[in-house]
């Protein structure tokens, strides 16, 4: 009796490895963003999904060469966000940005949203967890 | 009820049988029959009366449609995945985040249901939402490891009619997530549809439903009785089959959480 | 408490969890798993002693226990890696501290359940056997704080600020 439940065990546990052992990244912050790789990036917001489970902020940054580069920011959910000080209204299509963010481990064009400053000098800070880390 | 003939065995002391009752078996004996039924017919009436009557409970056919929509449904999900997987359905580009842009998929999206879930700030919205969906897998998979390891000789002072209310509470947890899962999808409509690692659980999901409803007819049609209808190693490797397939099922859920 | 979560995030330990992708994902669908399998066997002896499921002798629900301590085990384990991993995101989540909260309560709640000898009374109950209302009260309890755990487990991101 014993070895068929530990048999049917095991081989339930071997399923649950089987499903996560992906080559994808995720999903803690530390393990799908460096944080000790921060970017600095200015653009254009062209896009804003303010949606559960998490907000995405899109913004068009111009390099050095003139060429636009299409950057996805992520970020906390929309209670989060407000209770945080921003707000979605505050984020508008064809705003200047600039943020700081910790780029995707996977080195594609993906960040985390950490800090927002807008034009006008106004700064707010996401913070997970950490409200005293708060830079 | 009994209908006793005279020449017939009698299946129950008269003395215990109460009065009304008899009252009921004379009436239809004087103006219902006309003849004594033969000795076949009765007996067969009788043990057809004593058996315990699997067929006839609530729900069986309704079971039997589900599981065979499911099995369908992910049957095409399955072709479907194939074709992405060999490239017969061109695959999305990496950068294009829109997902499937077919009509109805664009129409869900753009409901004022889609749009409250995904704006909700409230534990009423988005988050409540997905906390009952949590709530409905913990019953319907903790509800199939009660039943898989009674199956496997755990606990095996509970017989097996007495295992049977169990599945209602799988039952109720899988409604509970179809539910919530339909309000989930209808919020992110164009990107769950085209991520087949999504499609690929809902086909766990079907293949484990019907799992579970083979392993409850198995156990209904073998009535009261300890003997288990069916072999005990086709009932052991469901077992084990269905608890691969949840937890395959729960670790592809959770992966969707993380891919557009 | 603060300063503990700053010194463990600096620990090789920690960068070892976050390090490796399948490492968080591996325990988040293990952690549900375990969830089930508690929730599963530790709500059938609820229920059995709610009377909502009145068949089974209590003596064979009881052997379900352990499978229930079982996923216990491997929830525990697996909430230590992540905390290990990212305890920040923790430490001063109200929706963790109402999980932790709800999971203590949970265990004052075994912990009576044994020590007053409810335990013992239910233990010989027969099928369709109705239980004492002390038992039911426990029962009832137990449900309520592991639907509490659970509830809060998936507000970490909502209610708090966990990523």
């Amino acid at each position: 009796m014993t070895f068929r439940v530990m048999t049917g065990v095991v081989l339930g546990i071997v399923g649950a490895l089987l499903g996560g052992a992906s080559l994808l990244a995720h999903h803690s912050l530390a393990s799908q963003f460096d944080e000790g790789k921060p970017l600095t990036l200015q653009g254009v917001i062209s896009k804003v999904e303010w949606v559960n489970p998490h907000v995405w902020v899109h913004i068009d940054v111009k390099d050095s060469s003139g060429a636009v580069e299409q950057w996805a920011l992520e970020t906390l959910p929309p209670a989060t966000l407000r209770k945080g000080g921003l707000r979605s209204d505050m984020l508008g299509k064809g705003q200047t940005v600039t943020v700081l963010a910790y780029r995707a481990r996977n080195e594609s064009k993906l960040a985390f949203l950490r800090k927002i400053t807008f034009a006008d000098g106004r700064e707010i800070v996401v913070w997970v967890g950490d409200i005293k880390q708060a830079k | 009820m009994g209908i006793r003939g005279s020449s017939q065995p009698q299946m129950r002391e008269p003395e215990s049988e109460p009065a009304i009752e008899r009252a009921i078996d004379e009436t239809i004996r004087r103006y219902f029959m006309r003849h004594e039924p033969s000795p076949r017919v009765y007996a067969r009436a009788i043990s057809t009366a004593q058996q315990p009557s699997a067929a006839g409970r609530d729900g069986s056919t309704l079971r039997s449609w589900i599981v065979a929509a499911a099995s369908a449904t992910a049957a095409l999900l399955l072709v479907n995945i194939a074709l992405h997987f060999f490239g017969v359905v061109a695959a999305r580009a990496a950068s294009d985040i829109d997902g499937r842009t077919g009509p109805f998929l664009l129409w869900l999206s753009s409901t004022g249901l889609a749009r409250w879930i995904n704006e909700s700030e409230t534990v009423f919205g988005y988050s409540g939402i997905l906390f009952l969906h949590t709530l409905g897998l913990a019953m319907a998979v903790g509800a199939s490891v009660v039943v898989d390891l009674r199956m496997l000789g755990a606990a095996s002072r509970i017989s097996v009619a007495a295992l049977l209310p169990v599945f209602r509470f799988m039952w109720i947890g899988f409604i509970l997530n179809a539910l919530s899962g339909a309000m989930l999808f209808a919020a992110d409509a164009p990107r769950k549809a085209a991520n087949p690692l999504f499609e690929f659980k809902l086909v766990l999901i079907a293949v484990g439903i019907a799992v579970m409803a083979m392993m409850e007819r198995s156990l209904l049609k073998s009535g009261s009785g300890a003997a288990l209808v069916g072999s005990e190693r086709r009932l052991t490797n469901l077992a084990i089959t269905s608890l691969v397939i949840w937890t395959a099922a729960i670790a592809a859920g959770r992966l969707v959480a993380y891919t557009l | 408490m603060h300063a503990f979560a700053i010194w463990l995030k600096g620990t090789d330990l920690s960068w070892l969890v976050t390090h490796h992708g399948w490492v968080w994902a591996t325990c988040e669908a293990l952690h549900f798993i375990g969830m089930s399998i508690l929730f599963g066997c530790i709500g059938a002896l609820d229920v059995r002693m709610l009377g909502w499921w009145k068949s089974p002798p209590v003596a064979g629900v009881n052997a379900l226990v352990r499978w229930g301590v079982f996923g216990f085990l491997i929830n525990l384990v697996t909430g230590a890696v992540f905390f290990i991993g990212e305890p920040l995101q923790y430490v001063d989540n109200p929706a963790f501290r109402f999980k932790m909260l709800f999971l203590v309560l949970a265990g004052w709640n075994v912990l009576l359940f044994y020590v007053t000898g409810v335990a013992d009374r239910i233990e010989s109950l027969e099928p369709d056997d109705d239980a004492p209302i002390s038992a039911k009260v426990f029962a009832g309890t137990s449900l309520f704080l592991w639907v509490g755990v659970m509830f809060f487990g998936r507000m970490l991101p909502f209610l708090g600020n966990s990523f």
